[in-house]
């Protein structure tokens, strides 16, 4: 074997893997790659282990912990959660029961009493209550009676013979209609 | 495979179905090998322990695309030096000086030696790390996966994304530079 190949063999693998017996053959032989080998067995044990570069237990323990918190974030989580829903179902049945004890709860769309709904409410009852109108009853029952006479079948019963002579020379169809 | 390998290859298949309880198991087993890499990588303990943190963090968020064609130690450190390499190029673009290493947090040595072994382990862990940083990125990481991670130079290739040819010429090029280092330093065994 070269010296060079042999003392780039003994860089490579001295204090990691076995020589070859033909590097340790050629280094019993030449005094210069001897000289490499003797130099790299008393240099490399001074680089000491990877214990000698470790850190105290203490930290080292720190460092388990914060690791161990840090990959437990289902437990965590669902620790939060099941705080998060029981914190809702408190809030939705306190608001829920505020509003049955203010009243807010009987009137679904608690309108103002003005409003438009409450109009008609009270035009039903006056109709109702009014004896020279139509029941409510009548009127449903005339509506009822004849489903398919439209609104121009009806203009056509009350209008004469001029006016409707007159609206069809003026208008056109689809006005008409 | 030793036990101890096989066990890890064990507790990351369980981690791969959720087991939470494996991963802590795996990640404990595997911890002290990443705050080292990524210690040595960037010189500052603060921010080894960050991006040891950052990298099982990501590890188990990704177990389910780990598909078992490398080992899993290959794989968490593909993932720190991702994760360091991302750190220092955002630390060489933000800032003007050189990282100082962290006082804050010492490494620590476990083993019952005599005081004088201690503090020149002490100083050759130091000089180490300064001597780490001085070498390019991608040398610097070529160095670690393969002398302290024992890694082949087809699983840094891989780690690294890196050519077989490119990892070898990083790696010998480390190895050069340590051995002038040790030479200018007057290292002894």
């Amino acid at each position: 074997m070269r010296c060079e190949r042999v003392q780039e063999e003994l860089m490579l693998n001295i204090g990691v893997e076995a020589l070859s017996p033909e590097v340790l053959e050629h280094v019993g032989q030449c005094a210069e790659c001897r000289a490499v080998k003797d130099d790299l067995d008393r240099v490399l044990p001074n680089a000491l282990s990877d214990q000698a570069f470790s850190l105290s237990d203490q930290v080292l323990r720190e460092i388990q912990e914060k690791v161990e918190k840090s990959i437990a974030p289902q437990r965590i989580f669902s620790v939060q959660r099941a705080l998060a829903i029981a914190a809702s179902v408190v809030l939705v049945v306190g608001v829920s029961y505020v509003g049955f004890r203010s009243g807010g709860i009987d009137d679904p769309f608690n309108l103002p009493p003005d409003s438009s709904a409450d109009t008609f409410v009270q035009t039903f009852d006056w109709l109702e209550s009014d004896a020279d109108s139509p029941s409510m009853d009548a009127l449903f029952e005339s509506v009822d009676s004849d489903p398919y006479r439209s609104s121009y079948d009806l203009l056509l019963e009350e209008i004469t013979d001029e006016e409707l002579e007159y609206l069809e020379n003026n208008l056109s169809a689809g006005e008409l209609l | 495979m030793t036990q101890r390998a096989k066990k890890i290859e064990q507790l990351a298949e369980k981690a791969r179905l959720g087991d939470q309880r494996a991963f802590s198991e795996l990640m404990k087993a595997k911890m002290n090998e990443i705050v080292a890499m990524t210690y040595k990588m960037t010189g500052d303990s603060q921010a080894a322990a960050d991006l040891a943190q950052e990298t099982f963090i990501a590890a188990w968020k990704n177990l389910g695309s780990f598909r078992g064609d490398s080992s899993v130690s290959s794989w968490l450190y593909r993932i720190a030096a991702n994760k360091t390499l991302n750190h220092l190029k955002k630390e060489k673009k933000y800032s003007s000086f050189d990282s100082v290493p962290d006082v804050n947090i010492q490494p620590i040595d476990h083993s019952p030696e005599d005081p004088s072994r201690l503090l020149e382990k002490k100083q050759l862990r130091e000089e180490m790390l300064d001597f780490m940083q001085t070498l390019p990125t991608q040398q610097r990481l070529a160095f670690e996966l393969r002398f302290y991670k024992q890694l082949s130079f087809a699983e840094i290739g891989e780690t690294t994304g890196s050519a077989l040819g490119t990892v070898k010429t990083n790696y010998r090029e480390a190895i050069k530079k340590l051995r002038k280092h040790a030479i200018e330093s007057g290292w002894r065994q």
